[in-house]
């Protein structure tokens, strides 16, 4: 009884490519590469006689601006298209920025080790007991809000989870033979950190990459719609919804169209980061 | 239909498969095997890692790893009841009462942040045999496999014990409500050679005490021949050989047998090299057609390759059989 | 342990000294501009502004400045706010419980919510139930806080009046800012117990539970909910920064009157004494959950306790 009913059923083999999450992705790069020529208006342009337009497929709306537009009279699809690089690029930074400092941080960590190792690593416990909002708040209030104060903020904020994640690589590769192979060889420290183990975290580190874009996409669009970030008239989709805001009672394309970009944008880098995990990084060292 | 009368037979299977669906296809770690386990007697399941030993057992347990493993044919019968149509409630009754299992590493089968005497507790907790106080119960059984100072041990958690006392601990459990079957997976694998010969007297004590029948899985034949009375041999997902002890000692028929007898080093006797069987196991993703040991078997003739060979009674009262074209 | 205690509750309050020297100089020293500017009427005279900053003290040497606040500091004096003349202490303690309800309550719905689901999906892994909990914690983690909170706040507050948007009342003012808070550490939990969830399901002492007979779900209760629970405690601490970040977005967003929307007008204020004590207080609470999470981490793992 048990198993006949069993036996028919087709077991399905759970192995598919998120098409979702990818072409999220593909579209959003679509967009930061061919936005210029796609969008209908440039980001600041602005046009007083028609304002707070609604989206084209409500009453009052017009084809000439689909999703809307602005206060300002500015297009709302236009801009979004432009944020689209605005969001890559931040992220981008801010993951070069702390990606850099961390892998460093790590590598030094994981092969010095004994005082090098300890100090890096109380080091990372303090930084990581420090809220992000913390670190934006104080250096704005020093450097004044802007793109690069973001950078800075995530960018030092960052870096204890790459450096502790690569540490760990490197503790377990040096116990590999041709790393003592390497030694025994005459290599000196700096070569094998840069030629041995930096392959071998390679897989570890584009899977950490990916999935850190989106997180890199909220982080810094929270900044912005706070103020403390980009600021006007750039097209952040944060600080959309932050000037947005002020009319959610009239005009609530303003607000939603942005969040659904981000929305989708993240949860496409999401999705493709799990899936290169399990494709990249089978032993799941990364959760 | 002469066994099945048979007032002695404890467990019978016949035509078991436990297949695993995974993301890389189809492991068949148990392709179809029978067998049958007298009342009281100690039965060897014997085979390299990765034959489908553990998943025979945890398959007559009913406990196949969810969601990839599943049972997909055969009977298990216990007593002429077939344990594959009963209900998970009647299934987890007869579990820790009437078969109870002892797992290969002691130091994970018990929960490192549980107390032993919760642990222990379990065993009559969930079966309705009340007589006495839950603590006393389960002193009694850390007293029964010569645990030192129960009382006290009692409030301790496993971490805090050595992998043998675990292990005793474990087969304390393992007997507690007098089971009529114990499967023991490998229970001395994981420990020292000292401790391993007090385990198996352990066991072969309490056998005789309770009157359980026992299979014991081991990859030693050393063990086999202290404690068995019959042997079976497994082979990728199949069982290959079935043999009274002495028998299987003495002419074992399968060449993959013979392999196995003459890889173990015989004391007292000096030996230049161990015999080893050449080639890798074969993957039980996509098993060859005919014998899966034909790849490694010098002895391997055409239809070796192409079928499988069926079982062979090699003896009057049919207690030796061997699946090979050999005997054909 | 008890010395371990002793020791963490020891580096926690060096760890304070450091934070506060660090935003002492940061503001004060390389602060971008006086913050006396902004106080004074446009027409005041640069005379006022020296009596101002005389009043707080700005006249002085910076070393001078920091020790003495640094002394004023230990004996439990922060300085006056410079917005309002009060004691900067007591205008933040006074906003600190209506931040404290917001955040407990929404870690607590997230951590409940998000246990609740993450266990029912890895006990019926592969099953519907298993992927609808998968494909919303998926989208959880993928909405900035801000934009839930607007989102909710656009449905349930502009176009269907269930709920006010802003500020600080009943229970109902209580349910957007709370649902928009939690949200991500719901999502967040949900996939962090369901994986270490399954882990523990395929080890060896659960099928040893099973084998002796215990029920399956006092199994998952007793066995696996234990165990499976730790990572799960470890990341309470490890995401807490994230929770105060969060809180501060919430609470601008719905004007929620507490310490997170007051630092956010006291920085573009630069009224920098209660900016001080705010960084202060978050590191003081960072510093003692993290503590909390240890102790718990030690209850719940006895090989902690006994080391
Ligand atoms: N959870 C699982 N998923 C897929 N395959 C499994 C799983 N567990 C066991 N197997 C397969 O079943 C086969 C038999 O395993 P096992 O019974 O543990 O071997 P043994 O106990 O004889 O060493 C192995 O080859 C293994 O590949
Ligand atoms: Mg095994």
């Amino acid at each position: 009884m048990l198993f006949k009913k069993n036996n028919k059923k087709q077991r399905k083999v759970n192995n598919r490519i998120p098409f979702v999450g990818i072409s999220f992705v593909g579209g959003f790069l679509f967009l930061v590469v061919f936005g210029n020529w796609i969008a209908p208006y440039d980001y600041e342009y602005w046009d007083m006689a028609s304002m707070m337009l609604p989206p084209a497929w409500l009453d009052g709306g017009s084809m000439a601006h689909v999703l809307g537009t602005d206060a300002l009279g500015r297009d709302v699809f236009s801009r979004l298209i432009h944020g689209s690089r605005f969001s890559l690029l931040i992220a981008v930074a801010c993951i070069a920025c702390y990606g850099t400092i961390g892998v460093i941080m790590g590598l030094l960590s994981g092969f010095m080790g004994g005082i090098t190792d300890m100090v890096i690593m109380r080091l990372c416990d303090l930084w990581m007991s420090m809220p992000a909002i913390i670190l934006a708040i104080i250096l704005v209030s020093l450097m004044g809000p802007s793109a690069l104060t973001v950078i800075i903020v995530v960018g030092i904020a960052g870096w204890p989870g790459y450096a502790r994640i690569v540490r760990g690589e490197c503790l377990s590769i040096k116990q590999n033979d041709f790393i003592r192979l390497a030694r025994v060889a005459g290599c000196s420290n700096f070569r094998i950190m840069f030629s041995h183990v930096f392959p071998n975290i390679a897989n570890t580190l584009i899977v950490l990459v990916t999935l850190n874009i989106g997180q890199m996409i909220i982080l810094t669009a929270t900044l912005s719609f706070l103020g403390l970030g980009t600021q006007p008239p750039s097209p952040d989709w944060g600080l959309m919804m932050n000037e947005g805001r002020q009319y959610i009672n009239s005009a609530w394309w303003l607000v939603v169209f942005p969040g659904v970009a981000i929305l989708m944008a993240v949860l496409g880098f999401n999705i493709v980061g799990d899936w290169l995990r399990e494709i990249l990084d089978p032993k799941q060292k990364l959760r | 239909m002469t066994e099945n009368i048979n007032k002695d037979l404890l467990l019978k299977i016949q035509g078991l498969k436990t297949h695993f669906f995974t993301k890389r296809g189809v492991v068949k770690a148990v392709d179809g095997i029978d067998f049958s386990i007298r009342k009281g007697e100690i039965v060897g399941l014997v085979g390299e890692s990765g034959s489908g030993k553990s998943i025979t057992s945890l398959s007559i347990m009913r406990l196949v790893p969810k969601p990839a493993g599943e049972i997909v044919e055969g009977k298990i019968l216990l007593d002429n009841e077939n344990l594959l149509e009963k209900s998970a409630e009647e299934m987890r009754q007869i579990r820790g009462n009437r078969i109870s299992m002892i797992l290969q590493d002691p130091m994970v089968s018990l929960n490192q942040i549980l107390r032993v005497e919760y642990q222990i507790g379990e065993v009559f907790r969930f079966h309705k045999k009340t007589n006495g106080s839950l603590r006393e119960k389960c002193i009694n059984v850390l007293k029964n496999v010569k645990v030192p100072s129960p009382e006290l041990r009692i409030r301790d958690y496993p971490f805090q014990f050595s992998g043998g006392m675990c292990q005793r601990v474990v087969i304390g459990m393992g007997i507690a409500n007098s089971p009529e079957l114990l499967i023991a997976d490998e229970p001395t694998t994981a420990l020292d050679v000292t401790i391993q010969s007090q385990i198996l007297q352990l066991m072969k004590r309490v056998q005789q005490e309770t009157g359980a029948a026992i299979l014991m899985i081991t990859h030693d034949l050393a063990t086999v021949a202290q404690i068995c009375s019959r042997v079976m041999v497994m082979y990728a997902g199949r069982i290959v050989e079935k043999a009274p002890v002495h028998t299987f000692y003495k002419t074992p028929a399968h060449p993959y047998s013979t392999g196995l007898i003459k890889s173990v080093p015989v004391l007292g006797k000096k030996i230049g090299r161990l015999f080893s069987i050449e080639g890798q196991p074969p993957s039980l993703l996509n098993p060859p057609a005919g014998c899966c040991f034909a790849s490694r078997c010098n002895m391997a003739k055409e239809i070796c390759h192409s079928e499988y060979p069926p079982e062979i009674t090699l003896d009057e009262n049919a207690n030796h059989r061997v699946s090979c074209w050999l005997h054909a | 342990m008890q010395r371990y205690l002793l020791k963490r509750i020891f580096i926690g309050f060096l760890t304070m000294l450091v934070v506060i020297t660090i935003v002492f100089f940061l503001t004060r020293v390389a602060g971008p501009a006086d913050p006396t500017a902004i106080l004074l009427p446009p027409d005041a005279t640069p005379e006022d502004q020296e009596r101002l900053r005389a009043k707080f003290g700005l006249d002085k040497p910076v070393m001078e400045q920091y020790f003495l606040y640094m002394k004023n500091a230990l004996q439990g004096d922060f300085g006056e706010s410079f917005r309002f003349g009060e004691p900067a202490l007591e205008l933040v303690l006074e906003r600190l419980p209506a931040t404290i309800q917001l955040a407990g309550l929404a870690l607590f719905l997230g951590l409940s919510c998000g246990l609740f689901i993450g266990i029912l999906s890895a006990v019926y892994r592969d099953t519907v139930l298993d992927r609808i909990g998968r494909v919303l914690a998926l989208i959880g983690m993928a909405v900035p806080q801000f934009a839930l909170a607007l989102f909710l706040a656009l449905i349930f507050g502009v176009m269907l009046e269930w709920l006010p948007i802003s500020g600080r009342g009943g229970i109902s003012h209580l349910i957007l800012p709370v649902i928009s808070m939690s949200m991500v550490g719901l999502a967040a939990y949900t996939r962090l117990s369901r994986s270490s969830m399954i882990e523990v399901l395929n080890s060896d002492y659960i099928i040893m539970a099973r084998i002796k007979g215990v029920p399956y779900y006092r199994v998952v209760l007793v066995h696996a909910l234990k165990n499976s629970c730790i990572p799960v405690i470890t990341f309470i601490g490890m995401t807490f920064p994230a929770l105060i970040t969060g809180n501060v977005v919430i609470e601008t967003i719905f004007s929620w009157p507490g310490v997170g929307n007051l630092v956010m007008t006291s920085i573009f204020a630069r009224d920098y004494p209660v900016v001080q004590v705010i960084v202060l207080l978050l590191s003081f609470m960072v510093i003692s959950i993290n503590l909390l999470v240890d102790i718990t981490y030690a209850y719940l793992d006895p090989r902690i306790r006994f080391e």
